[in-house]
C-alpha cells in the first residue's frame, strides 16, 4: 500500500476536523489556518458523562512533527487535568495509553483524542479528583520539545 | 424562522451546529457577527439557552466577545455545541445529563430512572435473554430460515454456511455501516477493542471472508485441526487477510490472553473447542510462532494467513473478558448482529459480558442519535427503551410507541 505523504494526510485530517465529521466529543483543527506546514493544532475533548470530567471542555495543543504520521504527534493538555498518562507539564505519555501505545501510521489525531477521552472514562480514571475548572498547565513550546524528543 | 435567517446576504456563511444527542442545526450567519450573537441564534432554534452553550470549532472554544470571523470558519463547516454545567433551574429539560454536576457517588441520585433489565445481564440472564430475544425479533433477517434454531450445533453452523441465502444476508448485513455500528456498540467487548474494529468490520475483505463459504469452511477445518483453539483463532485469520494489515492483536491492550478459554460463547466455528481442554494453555503460545510470516507476506497463502491471524488474535484482545477471543468471536458477531432470534440462550444470553461500566449515553450513542433523528427527544426514555431492547433501535421505537415502557 502506498504511503500517504504527511501533508496529504494532515490535509485530510484538517478537512475531517473542520467538517466535524466526528461525534463532537472530540474536536481538532489547525492553531493557525495559515500554517502551511500544519505543525500546530488545537484539540478539545469533552469530558465523558458520569465521570469527574463531566461538563468540562479540555483544551489541548498538538504538534505534528515532520515525521508524523510515522511517529505520534506531541500532545499536551492545556487545561489542567489529573490523568495518569499526563505529566506535570500537561504532556501526554503515549506509552501509558494501551490502545495507542504502539503507534501506527493509520492512527489519526482523532484517534488520539478519542482514546484519551476513553482513558478518562475508564473505570480506573473516571472518578479521579480533578483540579478546579479553568486552571491551565503552564505554556510550553511544543516545537522545541518535539525537536528535543527527536534528538 | 428568524429575522437573522431571512436577512441572509451573500456574505453569510452556512454552518452546521451539532449539539448534544446529535442535535443538528443548519444556520446561516454573517461572519461579522459575534459569537454571542451566534449563540442567540442557536438558542432560538434549540432548547439550549445561550448561557449554557459552549461552542467548539476546530479544537477551539469560541469566546462570546469574538467575532465569528476570528475563527476563520468556512462555509459548510461544523461547530460543536456543548451544554455547559447547568445553572439553576435547568432540571426542566429531561435530558439524562445529570443536573447535579458532581458525579461522585453511585449511591444517591438515581440518574436514570431504573436500569431496565438490559444491563443486568449477569444477575438475571434468563430475563435478559428474553428481552434481547424480543428486541431482536424485528431485526432478525434470518427469521424463518431453517436450521437457525440451534446454533450450538456445529452441524447447524456448517449447514448454514452452505446456505447461499445466509451468506448473502450476512454480507449484506456487514455492508451496512449502521449495522456495524450497532454490533459494535451493543457489544462492550467489541467496543473496547479500539478504533480498528469498525475499520476491519467494514473492510471489504472481511465481508468477503465472512460471506465466502470456502474460507469459512476452511476456518472450521483449521479449528478442528488445531485442537479447538477457540473461535477467535479462525476469526483472527481475518486479520491476516485484512488489507490494512490490522491484525486484531495490534489493537489489543497488552493482551492478557492467558485468561482460560472458558469460552462462554458456543464456539460456532470451532466445534472441538469444548472437547479439548488442553487448548486452555495453548491459544497464545501455540500459534504465535506462525505469526511473523503473516506480517511478512500476507494473503497469497491462505493457510499462513490463517495461522498468523490466529497468533495475532490470541495475543491481542484478551483483556476483554472471560473469553479471550470475545472481541471477534463469531458468536458475538452473529449474536449481536441479529441472528439472535434463533440463537436464544446460546449466543447472547449465556455469556455474562463483562459489566460495561460506560454510561448508557456512551454505550448507546449511535442508537440515541438515530432515535433523535427520528424526533424522539426524551433521552431518558430512549435510554430506557434501548436498554430493554439491548440497543436495538427498531425494537426500542416499537417499545416507546407501544407505551409499554412506562408501566
Amino acid at each position: 500500500m502506498a504511503k500517504v505523504p504527511r501533508s496529504f494526510r494532515l490535509l485530510s485530517e484538517l478537512e475531517h476536523g473542520e467538517k466535524g465529521i466526528g461525534d463532537g466529543s472530540c474536536s481538532y483543527g489547525l492553531k493557525d489556518s495559515d500554517d502551511i506546514a500544519m505543525y500546530e493544532w488545537n484539540g478539545t475533548i469533552l469530558g465523558p458523562p458520569h465521570s469527574a470530567y463531566e461538563n468540562r471542555i479540555f483544551s489541548l495543543s498538538i504538534y505534528c512533527g515532520d515525521n508524523y504520521p510515522d511517529a505520534p504527534p506531541l500532545v499536551k493538555f492545556e487545561s489542567k487535568i489529573n490523568l495518569p498518562c499526563v505529566d506535570q507539564r500537561g504532556l501526554v505519555d503515549f506509552s501509558r495509553i494501551p490502545s495507542i501505545s504502539a503507534w501506527r501510521r493509520d492512527f489519526t489525531l482523532e484517534t488520539v483524542l478519542v482514546e484519551l477521552r476513553r482513558d478518562m472514562a475508564s473505570p480506573a480514571n473516571r472518578k479521579t479528583a480533578q483540579p478546579p475548572e479553568g486552571t491551565d498547565f503552564p505554556p510550553s513550546d511544543l516545537q522545541t520539545l518535539a525537536k528535543q524528543r527527536k534528538a | 424562522m428568524t429575522a437573522d435567517e431571512s436577512a441572509s446576504s451573500g456574505s453569510d456563511i452556512n454552518i452546521t451546529v451539532k449539539g448534544p444527542s446529535e442535535l443538528k442545526l443548519a444556520l446561516s450567519i454573517s461572519p461579522e457577527k459575534s459569537v454571542a450573537e451566534l449563540k442567540e441564534l442557536i438558542a432560538s432554534k434549540s432548547d439550549v439557552e445561550k448561557d449554557r452553550q459552549r461552542l467548539i470549532y476546530s479544537g477551539k472554544v469560541l469566546k462570546d466577545e469574538d467575532p465569528i470571523s476570528n475563527y476563520k470558519i468556512q462555509n459548510g463547516h461544523t461547530i460543536h455545541m456543548v451544554k455547559g454545567a447547568s445553572r439553576g433551574a435547568a432540571a426542566a429539560s429531561s435530558t439524562a445529563t445529570n443536573t447535579g454536576g458532581s458525579s461522585s457517588t453511585s449511591a444517591g441520585i438515581p440518574r436514570l430512572p431504573q436500569m431496565g433489565t438490559g444491563l443486568n445481564v449477569g444477575s438475571n440472564p434468563i430475563d435478559n435473554v428474553e428481552n434481547i430475544h424480543h428486541g431482536l425479533a424485528g431485526f432478525n433477517p434470518f427469521a424463518g430460515m431453517q436450521g437457525m434454531d440451534n446454533l450450538n450445533d456445529p452441524n447447524a453452523m456448517a449447514n448454514m454456511m452452505q446456505n447461499p441465502e445466509f451468506l448473502r444476508s450476512m454480507s449484506d448485513l456487514m455492508s451496512r455501516p449502521e449495522v456495524v455500528d450497532q454490533i459494535i456498540s451493543s457489544n462492550p467487548q467489541l467496543a473496547a477493542m479500539g478504533p480498528q474494529v469498525r475499520q476491519m468490520m467494514s473492510s471489504p475483505f472481511f465481508r468477503q471472508m465472512i460471506s465466502n463459504p470456502e474460507s469459512l469452511r476452511m476456518m472450521m477445518q483449521m479449528q478442528s485441526a488445531m485442537g479447538g483453539q477457540g473461535g477467535m483463532g479462525g476469526m483472527g485469520g481475518m486479520g491476516g487477510l485484512n488489507p490494512f494489515g490490522a491484525a486484531p492483536g495490534a489493537a489489543g491492550d497488552a493482551g492478557t490472553a492467558g485468561s482460560p478459554p472458558t469460552d462462554p460463547f458456543p464456539n460456532l466455528f470451532a466445534p472441538n473447542a469444548g472437547a479439548t481442554p488442553s487448548a486452555g494453555t495453548a491459544p497464545g503460545a501455540g500459534a504465535t510462532p506462525a505469526s511473523p510470516p503473516n506480517t511478512a507476506q500476507p494473503p497469497p497463502n491462505p493457510f499462513a494467513a490463517l495461522f498468523g491471524g490466529a497468533g495475532a488474535g490470541a495475543g491481542g484482545p484478551g483483556g476483554a473478558g472471560a473469553n479471550p477471543f470475545g472481541g471477534f468471536d463469531p458468536a458475538t458477531l452473529f449474536g449481536a448482529g441479529g441472528l439472535g432470534g434463533g440463537l436464544g440462550g446460546g449466543g447472547w444470553g449465556a455469556p455474562p459480558p463483562p459489566a460495561d461500566s460506560r454510561p448508557p449515553e456512551e454505550i448507546y450513542a449511535t442508537q440515541l442519535g438515530q432515535l433523535n433523528g427520528m424526533g424522539l427527544w426524551d433521552a431518558a426514555k430512549n435510554i430506557r427503551a434501548l436498554r430493554r431492547t439491548g440497543g436495538n433501535v427498531e425494537a426500542a421505537i416499537e417499545l416507546i410507541f407501544s407505551g409499554q415502557l412506562d408501566q
